[in-house]
């Protein structure tokens, strides 16, 4: 069940409306329902699945919140007898059976998701293609319910929370519809208790939510779902397209995919607002990033600090990687060598970012573009400033910070073409036909053929700067919603009303209107 | 005391913001409707004062291109609305003959069209369709006719768009009219509607030569579906108080259309209805149309064409029917108004002196 859809509307509407009709103790059961019901309604095949992780990770944090508290009786108890040593000893021992219970847990959760979303394409890379593998079912959010699941496990192997007691409850925090197409991946101490506690009605959280919804659907239907149709034009047709033309549907496919995700994002946080949960943001205007480090801090928020805190400090912190680190000074040098462990930090970041969009080498490519732009802006770091002294440059001023957001920008628009292209050497063909002048047919005259006309042109004009606009004041002023609150009531709803308009008519939607086929030819 | 004040100004905004959605929408879904011209046909019939026609001819453009209700109505009186639309699915005739019922119940005569039997499967659109679907008002019939055309449609094995969705709510397709034919006129949001009773004069003016067909009595097996539908059609129609004639009108086509149209021809017959189908004897001859100047092309009469079928059929309805006279009647002005237009347009064209 697409978020744009019919049925999706009715049946947010439905469960929205029973959840306040619900006791407020039961009204998590009405969440589970709706949950477990959006799952069989999108995909009934693989539901098995989830419900494989959910009691697997369940069982695996009981597991690990019983060794938790037993360990610390058993340290309250004995806390007088045991020697330093035996302490640490008990602990390390303690630490060694939550490592068990960890690894099996992960091994499950990570094992479906590998041999689900990655069994085919490893099997066509070590050249099994000649088996007819059927049709492999993906299940609907498996790459978002595990990572959620995983962070649940490692948060309870730190001690940081108390494992969930009732299953019923914890299958809730895995299958939360709204976040289950398209994230955010929630952490537990952030979601769970808010799924759990039955929320009174807000006439603010009803209709801020309902706002938020009319935005994801003004970014989705009306910004994305157009441009994708030239993206889309390009890129199935990459061999007929040289020049400004690739270069052109590059820059659409960089506002389609935050157009089209930021959008889902809205909608999913919009509909969990109408009933009181505030679900975690996962885009924090990423195209006004000043680096490539500050647009993965505000890009898919919620993946990047789960690499973050489940990656990269581990690693970046390990002494195995600090001692390596160490040792390789003489080598690399004091500054690089102090850095290695941050840098190997950051490849396995962004190999992960990469594996997590799909295991063609195409999205290890992309991974390891951004982590390699990344690193290279560490080692570069004092040569840069030492170049921006050089040149007098205000880093303050509005000018630079606008150049740095550009730059930025466009890092990001080239990396885009390793996910968008059909494979690898397809975007490596694409970046340098970039290059190549199409002395054929006029810029204008390819840009206009490619599927939109001057009407959509200018009607996406107007939509990107509307969203430009909100997008400045929410950067200068927090929440659009809030700021809109502020303003007379015929403003508002003049603002709103012009907001629904827009999606109802220029919304990518339906069969799609041919006037020839209204013609008649026999009359 | 402030709070609850509160509250109620708040419930007042939610409801006032809804009626002005709900305005916005009405707006917009009239502005985003069904672009074509026959689709004024169906409006037009449902401004029709109630009760105040005799009967209602349905069909494709061989029903809109040959029946004049205005000059049935100068010569005879009779009030017979023509409700053809171009290219009409035949399973939307029941549909239409339950909607004009809700407003026109004391029908004398339903007028059937049978020549939509004859359609290709290339010829099938869901605009075959939609041009009356779209126009109807909203109620469980116009869902129902929708849900049968489309399963007539499916069985047919005709490629469509089957989201029923896009059938029910019209604004799903047409929204996307500001990217192409939308224009001032339509902002105005108003529902056009015609002068001559559902004729359509644009077009009537061309002369055709065409070859004078032979008459064709074989049969040729209507498909399944097709089949299906014409029964349950006239299983409906046994149930009328109207007297129902399933008619065709004259036109040169293919051996296997003229089968067609026979087979459904003798499927009535066989039910006790009457046909009067103007490809075969007698009414052939009694219609005798002149084929080198009556048609526009050679399946549907020019206007001259038009003149004279109308002229025979509704003399041979003033023969089988008693319909009353309803010239100068009150109530009856919208039809003196369209006689009058209708006579203004042939003086115009030069087809009637000015006497």
């Amino acid at each position: 069940m697409a978020f744009t859809s019919f049925n999706f509307l009715v049946f947010a509407l439905i469960t929205v409306t029973l959840y306040y009709i619900m006791p407020k103790n039961w009204r998590w059961f009405i969440l589970l329902a709706a949950s477990y019901a959006f799952y069989l309604i999108s995909s009934p095949k693989t539901f098995v699945f989830i419900l494989f992780t959910t009691v697997v990770t369940f069982f695996g944090g009981r597991a690990l919140g019983n060794r938790n508290r037993e360990h610390k009786e058993f340290m309250a108890a004995h806390k007088a007898e045991l020697s330093k040593e035996e302490k640490k000893q008990a602990k390390a021992d303690n630490q060694k059976k939550k490592r068990k219970i960890v690894l099996i847990t992960l091994v499950c959760d990570f094992g479906v998701l590998a041999a689900l979303k990655y069994f085919r394409v490893y099997l066509e890379a070590l050249g099994f293609a000649a088996f007819d593998l059927g049709t492999v079912l993906i299940p609907l959010g498996i790459s978002f319910y595990t990572f959620q699941s995983a962070a649940y496990i490692i948060d309870l192997y730190r001690n940081k929370i108390e494992p969930d007691t009732n299953i019923a409850k914890f299958a809730l925090f895995t299958s939360f519809f709204p976040q289950i197409i398209q994230g955010p991946i929630s952490r537990y101490d952030q979601l769970a208790h808010q799924l759990y506690e039955g929320h009174s009605f807000s006439y603010k959280n009803l209709t801020h939510g309902a706002q938020l919804m009319l935005f994801g659907f003004f970014k989705k239907l009306v910004i994305a779902d157009r441009v994708a149709i030239l993206v889309t034009e390009v890129f199935d047709n990459h061999g007929d397209y040289t020049g400004g033309a690739v270069f052109v549907a590059l820059l659409f496919y960089t506002i389609q995919i935050y157009a089209d995700f930021s959008g889902g994002i809205d909608i999913a946080r919009g509909v969990a607002q109408c009933m009181g949960i505030d679900m975690t943001h996962n885009f924090n205007r990423p195209y006004f990033s000043v680096s490539l480090s500050d647009f993965w801090r505000r890009w898919h928020m919620s993946l990047s600090f789960w690499c973050r805190d489940y990656i990269f400090y581990p690693v970046a912190m390990s002494k195995f990687f600090g001692k390596l680190g160490k040792n390789l000074r003489s080598v690399l040098g004091d500054r690089v060598g102090k850095l290695f462990p941050v840098i190997i930090a950051q490849f396995a970041t962004f190999l992960t970012i990469g594996l997590w969009h799909g295991a063609e080498f195409k999205y290890i490519a992309y991974g390891l573009y951004n982590g390699t732009v990344i690193v290279l802006g560490l080692l570069l770091e004092p040569y840069l400033e030492g170049a921006v002294k050089k040149l007098h440059i205000n880093v303050e001023s509005k000018g630079w910070k606008v150049f740095q957001m550009l730059r930025t920008f466009f890092i990001v628009v080239f990396g885009r073409i390793f996910p968008k292209a059909a494979s690898f050497s397809v975007a490596i063909t694409m970046f340098f036909s970039m290059f190549k002048l199409n002395y054929g047919t006029p810029f204008m005259e390819t840009i206009m053929s490619l599927g939109l006309n001057q009407r959509d042109f200018i009607m996406l004009a107007v939509s990107i700067a509307a969203w430009f606009i909100i997008s400045v004041i929410e950067e200068r002023r927090g929440s659009f919603r809030d700021f809109l609150d502020e303003k007379p009531l015929v403003i508002r709803w003049a603002v709103l009303l012009m907001g629904l308009a827009m999606v109802m008519v220029l919304g990518v939607y339906g069969p799609g209107y041919d006037a020839s086929a209204f013609i008649y030819r026999g009359f | 005391m402030v709070k609850q004040r509160g509250k109620l100004t708040k419930i007042i905004c939610v409801i006032a913001f809804l009626l002005l959605t709900a305005c916005m929408c009405a707006y917009l879904f009239r502005v985003f409707d069904s672009p074509t011209d026959t689709q004024k046909t169906t409006n037009q019939f449902y401004c029709e004062k109630e009760d105040t026609l005799d009967g209602v001819y349905i069909g494709t453009s061989a029903t809109y291109r040959y029946w004049i209700p205005p000059q049935a109505y100068e010569d005879y009186g009779m009030c017979v609305y023509n409700w053809g639309t171009a290219s009409q699915s035949i399973s939307l005739a029941k549909f239409m003959i339950e909607d004009a019922l809700k407003t026109q119940h004391n029908m004398k005569v339903i007028l059937i069209e049978l020549r939509n039997v004859k359609k290709r499967k290339i010829d099938y659109s869901s605009v075959d369709f939609r041009r009356v679907t779209d126009n109807m008002p909203f109620s469980m019939n116009r869902i129902r006719a929708i849900d049968y055309s489309l399963n007539y449609y499916q069985e047919m094995g005709i490629p469509i768009d089957y989201n029923k969705l896009d059938y029910y709510v019209p604004f799903v397709t047409y929204h996307s009219r500001w990217n192409d034919d939308i224009g001032r006129e339509d902002l105005k949001a108003r529902k056009e509607k015609v002068i001559y009773k559902g004729y359509v004069f644009t077009g009537s003016l061309s002369v055709v030569k065409v070859d004078e067909p032979e008459e064709y009595t074989k049969e040729a097996k209507l498909k399944g579906p097709t089949e299906k539908v014409v029964q349950d059609l006239i299983d409906y129609c046994k149930g009328l108080d109207a007297r129902v004639i399933f008619v065709a009108s004259p036109f040169n086509y293919t051996d296997e259309a003229y089968g067609f149209v026979n087979t459904a021809a003798a499927c009535v017959k066989e039910e006790g209805f009457t046909v009067w189908n103007f490809n075969r004897e007698p009414y052939k001859s009694r219609l005798n149309m002149d084929w080198s100047s009556e048609f526009k092309n050679e399946t549907h009469a020019n206007i001259w064409g038009a003149q004279k079928y109308t002229r025979c059929l509704s003399e041979m309805l003033h023969e089988e029917i008693d319909l009353e006279d309803h010239r100068g009647q009150r109530g009856y002005e919208s039809w003196d108004e369209s006689m009058k237009a209708f006579d203004k347009r042939l003086i115009e064209e030069g087809i009637r002196n000015n006497n």
